[in-house]
């Protein structure tokens, strides 16, 4: 697979990984609020969320300052 | 001081260089990057404190609501119609328009004072974020009523952020900006979950019949808390509007909206004033009254979402902050010979965090908020009044660029009167601007026009 091609593939997986962390932190309160889950599982889940968000945003942020052909 | 403010003004045309052309057809962006650009901008770390504000000024949920939609949609009208159309007519930024119609000498001093408005808004962020950190510390928070700092504990933990922030921000201003600009999707998700996680704890059911009793009876009351004036529907219809008062009336969103492709583009700013402004402001105001209404932003965040809340207290107040101090230094750049951009940004970052020791500018931050907007205010009105009413009265345009003039004169005089004006007006500081806006205006137009019908009068 050329560099180019890879890059993009990695930047969309990246997006849609972002997307499913966000996802959990939007579904982690309302889950609370019908009572499927407690705090601490609402505030642990949320933390995940949040991990997972940074981890992408943060690869994302370095990925669109790599210059062409570096990794 | 002529001489010294010369060369100032030298130094702050180089800074700027790179945008004094104006923004020529193929840099024009979409409409889409200007939505994602406002919506996160609106959702800083200060709203954790501004609806918090509005419980505790006794706002009726009816009247809360009311304002919001209100103020909020004059602030979207204000980009639109005031600021945008300037923007796309001249395709400048405020500071390159202002030395046509001002002339260097005073927008020099414009400069200075919105650095030091940025470096008291900086501070104000800082603490924000240090009320989070100093929960995991055990370090007391500030009360309502504070003007200066408690403990010595607090003027550690606030330095140290500073001094963070202020390395981050000398370390990378442009990638971190960026990154801040990808957290605020995240930002927006927790102001959410941190709302609906309190529902339960205000006894508000899962299906949310109650819901509209609760927020009658236990949020947004109509209650003041002790030693809290009473807000009203007018009080928030204006705080909406003039929150971002010195950005659309004061025009220095002139920066953003010269690349728009329209000038109802303005209308993009409905991202930042709705699911923005409006929305963080309703999920603060429940998160602090569960917490019974104190004001400490991070316990309230770490109360309605743990962890993830009070990074959000700290990440909202950075991205805020950082831009922020990036701006101050450029400002500060310009006076300083030879400075670098690090060493300028230093003396913004130092200033900021002495600043953020104090409570004051947190605890009164709708206050700051309406000063910051009415002192930039006027000179909003005088670009208004040249670049619009000058042309249906006759009147000549940039005649102190023409004549190759230092300082206009008159809109200094014009911009110092306003704001007397306005501080002896018998008036809620929140409704000042909008009459001093136009004292400025009539005040500016009417001079020229009798100047210069005088002037003709003697050349005849």
């Amino acid at each position: 697979m050329k560099s180019g091609a890879r890059r993009t593939a990695v930047r969309t997986l990246l997006v849609v990984a972002s997307a499913a962390s966000l996802a959990l932190c939007l579904a982690a309160p309302i889950l609370y609020l019908l009572a499927r889950i407690g705090d601490r599982d609402y505030k642990t889940m949320l933390l995940a969320g949040t991990i997972g968000w940074f981890l992408c945003a943060a690869a994302l942020t370095v990925s669109n300052y790599a210059k062409p052909g570096e990794p | 001081m002529a001489k010294w403010l010369a060369r100032f003004v030298d130094r702050m045309d180089n800074l700027y260089e790179f945008d004094r052309e104006p923004v020529v057809p193929d840099q024009f962006k979409p409409g889409s990057q200007f939505a994602g650009l406002l919506a996160g901008e609106h959702v800083a770390g200060t709203e954790f404190v501004i609806g918090a504000f509005f419980v505790l000024h006794g706002v009726g949920f009816t009247d809360l609501l009311w304002g919001l939609l209100i103020g909020n949609l004059l602030a979207v009208l204000s980009w639109t119609f005031i600021c945008a159309p300037i923007a796309t007519g001249t395709r400048l930024t405020l500071y390159w328009y202002l030395q046509r119609i001002a002339g260097p000498g005073l927008t020099a001093i414009y400069n200075i004072a919105n650095a030091v408005l940025y470096c008291i808004l900086g501070g104000a962020m800082v603490a924000v974020s240090a009320t989070a950190i100093g929960l995991a510390l055990d370090i007391k928070t500030p009360s309502l009523n504070d003007v200066l700092p408690n403990s010595l504990g607090w003027i550690l933990l606030t330095c140290a952020i500073g001094f963070a922030f202020l390395i981050l921000a000398i370390l990378g201003f442009e990638r971190l900006s960026k990154f801040g600009e990808a957290c605020s999707p995240w930002l927006f998700a927790v102001f959410v979950a941190g709302a609906v996680a309190t529902f339960p704890k205000l006894g508000i059911h899962a299906n949310l019949d109650n819901f509209l009793e609760v927020a009658r009876s236990r949020i947004w009351s109509g209650v003041t808390s002790a030693g809290q004036e009473r807000f009203g529907l007018w009080h928030i219809i204006f705080f909406a509007w003039f929150c971002n008062l010195a950005m659309h009336i004061g025009l220095s969103d002139m920066a953003l909206f010269r690349y728009a492709r329209h000038w109802a583009y303005g209308l993009y700013s409905a991202f930042g004033m709705y699911p923005g402004h409006m929305l963080a402001w309703l999920c603060s105001g429940v998160m602090v009254a569960a917490v019974n209404r104190q004001m400490d932003p991070g316990m309230m965040a770490y109360e309605a979402a743990g962890v993830a809340g009070c990074l959000a207290v700290v990440l909202a107040s950075w991205t805020t902050a950082n831009p922020t101090l990036y701006r101050a230094g450029l400002a500060i750049q310009c006076v300083t010979p030879n400075w670098p951009r690090w060493r300028a940004t230093l003396v913004a970052g130092v200033l900021t965090t002495i600043l953020s020791c104090f409570p004051l500018f947190v605890m009164k931050l709708l206050d700051y908020v309406a000063i910051y907007g009415l002192v930039l205010m006027p000179i909003g009105a005088v670009v208004f009044a040249e670049h619009w009413l000058f042309p249906v009265l006759g009147l000549e345009r940039y005649r102190v660029e023409r004549r190759g003039r230092f300082m206009n004169w008159k809109a200094l005089i014009v911009w110092a009167g306003t704001l007397a004006a306005c501080f002896f007006m018998p008036l809620h500081l929140f409704f000042r601007w909008l009459p001093g806006y136009l004292i400025a205006m009539v005040a500016y137009t009417a001079w020229t026009w009798v100047e210069r019908r005088l002037g003709k009068e003697a050349e005849a």
